[in-house]
Order: C-alpha cells, then structure tokens, then sequence
C-alpha cells in the first residue's frame, strides 16, 4: 500500500477523533424509551447514577456488600416502578429517594447488629492537604494514620441516627445543596438545616480527639 | 445558638475522607450488567403450599432422612412398647395374690394351704427371681396335701 493511500485511510479516523462528543441524551429521554421496553436506556441510566447511589448507601450503611446489595435492589425497584415515574422531579432525585427509603428501612430491620465492611482509600487522599494538616500532628506515618481515622470516623458516623446520617452524608460526603436533600426526603430546607446542624454538633462531640 | 457561627471547618474536612472510600477497582464496569441480569431473569415461583410448610423435598434430602429416621425410630419404639405391655410381669406379682394351681382341683376340694404352711415357705417364694419366660406361666406355689387321703 503506498504511503498516499495510507494517508487516505487514516485522515477519516482522524477526522472521527476531532469529532466532539455528541451531547448526552438527556433523563427524560432515557427514561421514556426504557418505559417502552428499552434496556440499553434503561442501562445507560444506571451507569450515569450508579457510583452516586452507591456512595450514598455506602456511607450510610459502612459496609460494601450490603451497600452493593442495596444498590442493585435501588434500581431493580425503579425499573419495577419506571411506569409510575411522571417527570415530576428529575429521574435523579427519584432514583435517590428509593435508595434512601430502602436504605432507611434496612437499617430499621438491621438495628444495632452494624458490621462495618469499608471500602479502602483511594491513595489520592494522601496528597489532600486537609487530611495531611488533620493527621500529621497526630502520627508520623500518613497511611496508619488515614485507616485509623477512617475507622473512628465511620464509627462516629453509625452512632448518629439514620435521619441525621442521611443529611451529613448528602451534605458533607456528597455536596448536595439543602434544596436537593430536602426534596429527596420531602421536607423544607429548615429541617435540612437542623438536622445538619444537630448532626454536626454530634459527630464533632464524637470525635473530639480528631477535631479541634 | 445560630447555627451559621458555628465552626464546623475541621470536621467537615474530615468527612471529606469518606469521598475517597472507593469500592474495589472495575466494581461499576460491571455494576450496570449485574443489575440488568438480575431485571432479566424470570420472576421467582411463588412456593407451593408444601414448600411454605418446609417440605420441600428437592432442597431438603438430608432433613427428609432425618425426618424418616424419626419416624422409623418411634415406629419401633412404639411396637416393642405394645409386645412388653401384653407380656405379663412375673416379678410384680405379691406373694399373697398367687394364683392357684392350673390343673383342675380334685374331688371339687381346693388344695388350699393353712396358713401357716404359706409362711413357712414364703421367703423361698419372695426370693424367687423374675423369669425371663414369663409367659410360660412357671411359679412356685405351695402344695397341699391335707385332703388327699380323704378321697379313699
């Protein structure tokens, strides 16, 4: 093959990688088709909220298999439930509140027999300098350090009742607004704040060795 | 307290962490997929009403076998119990209530032993063990002999 005709060849593919990516399919289009029948819609919807569902139930319930569990049950419910979606509030915040309801109820059921399975941590946290200034005063050894703080960190988190876990970890681990956690939990944004509030002040008494 | 004075800067860095607590690597390549074959099977059968009571002989055969020895064993237990039951007890038979003897009495007279013919042999009879042929019927009774020579 001459040199010319390779040119040829390649100038389409690189034409195609020049491309910009086509605009994401918006919710409620997805949403739509997976109500008629579409599981590659239905897919794609899952890959787009599934790390956020997770985190949310991970962070309640500090434990990875049960927070797999749950977030597998999250949107098996809502394909069961697809047709009852109305467009009413964004596939996002629907998809959350049945992972915070389910959540909820399994550590009803669940009571005081918590057994904490953490995640590891990701070794970017040991370049975050707020960590770094957090522990540093405490143990010359950064890794111990991290694991030991992550462990008295989630112990503090299950002693908090579920309603006020579910507000710091909204807020505080996953930055929603107070607006987005109140229409998920379907309440005004006074009781967001108090209980945010309220939440704090426990986790602060808690852990009163780490946090000045 | 107002609520906005308060510093909670140290604590919410802290909670920062748990956002870098991340489920194995490639756990969410093939979350979407575990989901979708979950949402692709067949709904579960609804149980039978055997399987709601906990006969469910296919999952079962080990507690099935249990079941069957019990039985088995309280059907022995309870046909040797019946075979004892219509045996009759030699040892428990007082000394006082001893029948008499089988044959038919002579003459129509009962051989009948005075009383103090009884007592002179009844610590034999007391130390009579339990025959193990009970059912044949073999005791030691007292003999009488005092109207015998009555017949001639």
């Amino acid at each position: 093959m001459s040199q010319s005709a390779r040119v040829e060849e390649e100038a389409p593919a690189m034409e195609e990688s020049q491309k910009p990516e086509p605009a994401p399919v918006p919710d409620l289009e997805l949403v739509q088709r997976a109500q008629k029948g579409d599981s590659a819609a239905y897919d794609e919807l899952i890959r787009r909220y599934q790390e956020r569902v997770y985190a949310t139930v991970y962070h309640m319930t500090s434990n990875h298999e049960d927070a797999n569990d749950l977030a597998q049950e999250t949107f098996i419910k809502g394909f069961q439930a697809l047709k009852s979606f109305k467009g009413d509030s964004s596939f996002y915040t629907w998809i959350y509140r049945i992972a915070v309801n389910k959540t909820i109820n399994f550590l009803k059921q669940r009571k005081n027999r918590s057994h904490m399975s953490l995640n590891d941590i990701d070794f970017n946290a040991e370049n975050d300098p707020d960590l770094v200034a957090l522990i540093s005063d405490r143990t010359p050894r950064r890794d111990v350090g991290l694991t030991e703080l992550q462990e008295k960190l989630n112990e503090a988190m299950q002693k908090l009742s579920p309603v006020h876990r579910l507000v710091v970890t909204l807020h505080d681990v996953q930055g929603l607004s107070h607006e987005e956690i109140g229409k998920i939990i379907d309440c005004n944004i006074g009781t967001v704040r108090s209980r945010l509030f309220y939440a704090r002040q426990q986790l602060q008494a808690y852990l009163s060795d780490y946090v000045k | 307290m107002n609520p906005n004075t308060e510093n909670f800067d140290q604590l919410r860095k802290l909670l920062a962490l748990k956002r870098y607590e991340l489920p194995p690597p490639r756990y969410f390549n093939e979350f979407s997929g575990r989901v979708m074959a979950r949402l692709a099977k067949p709904p579960r059968q609804p149980l039978t009403w055997l399987q709601r009571l906990g006969f469910d002989f296919d999952l079962r055969p080990a507690a099935m076998c249990g079941v069957g020895v019990v039985v088995c064993g309280l059907l022995s237990a309870g046909v040797i119990g019946a075979m004892q039951m219509s045996e009759p007890d030699a040892g428990s038979v007082p000394v006082a209530f001893v029948p008499g003897p089988t044959t038919a009495p002579m003459n129509g007279l009962a051989p009948v032993a005075p009383p103090n013919e009884i007592a002179s042999i009844a610590p034999l009879l007391a130390s009579q063990p339990a025959s193990p042929f009970g059912q044949f019927g073999i005791r030691a009774m007292p003999a009488s002999f005092n109207n015998f020579g009555s017949a001639h």
